[in-house]
């Protein structure tokens, strides 16, 4: 439902960057499918990053440090991975140093969710973040199940059980909040 | 290719269609779901909502029927 319960209550949602986009089965090949999994994961980690380096919570500011590391390890298991795999044809399509297009999972800009996130309460930003990696998790058990080679299957699952983690840290650190 | 070109538009209701829904609707011919943390369900929900939590949504599956239409927030 549009607006989740604020707006059930008559409440105008204050620009929540919801996605309402999905991702499609537009990418076939082993490379598509793991660019854009790491365009993803650097776009979060610059969010991450952003966020932790403004939040006045500390609790926050930990968390998302720590967040914005896993997801340059999730890029760095990515691009080892494909270079060991048998599939690997054709080099990823990653820019390192280009923020141009940084988008996170839902298709929304980090530029857009950066903006959004300025000023906003540990409790909004946590519950932003908290289907962002939802959404990812979502979005890689769709991806593994696209690719049907045993090297990818596994660095989908090492992403897989990893974002299952944030979540639950996330919704830890949230709960507490509330 | 740009990376945008690999997401496409969802379809989402707004409160007033879901609204219009739950009245069409008996309580048994949809899944109603409410993704948000223990406490925010405690404190309001709306009547009639399944509270899963969005990090226990793969492992609570089964408290879905599939033939049914789903509603989340």
């Amino acid at each position: 439902m549009e607006g989740g319960i604020h707006a059930w209550n008559g409440l105008k949602a204050e620009g929540l960057p919801e996605s309402g986009m999905a991702y499609f089965t537009e990418a076939h090949t082993t490379a598509e499918l793991l660019s854009l999994a790491w365009k993803i994961e650097e776009g979060s980690r610059y969010f991450y990053q952003a966020v932790a380096s403004k939040s006045s919570d500390g609790e926050l500011k930990a968390l998302c440090s720590q967040l914005a590391l896993a997801e340059e390890h999730h890029k760095s298991t990515i691009e080892e991975l494909y270079s060991k795999s048998k599939n690997s044809n054709g080099a990823l399509d990653i820019v390192h140093d280009d923020h141009s297009e940084d988008i996170m999972e839902g298709g929304i800009t980090v530029k857009e969710a950066l903006q959004w996130a300025n000023n906003k309460s540990t409790k909004e930003v946590l519950e932003f973040t908290l289907a962002l990696e939802a959404n990812a998790y979502d979005l890689y058990i769709k991806m593994q199940k696209k690719i049907n080679d045993g090297d990818s299957e596994k660095i989908f699952s090492i992403l897989i059980d990893e974002e299952k983690q944030h979540l639950n840290k996330l919704a830890e650190l949230l709960e507490k909040k509330i | 290719m740009s990376i945008f070109d690999y997401f496409k538009p969802v379809s989402t209701m707004k409160p007033d269609e879901v609204r219009q829904f739950l009245k069409d609707h008996d309580q048994g011919q949809f899944n109603l779901i409410d993704v948000r943390q223990p406490m925010e369900y405690k404190m309001e929900h709306i009547p009639g909502a399944t509270l899963i939590p969005l990090g226990q949504l793969s492992e609570q599956l089964d408290k879905l029927d599939p033939a049914k239409p789903t509603i989340i927030y």
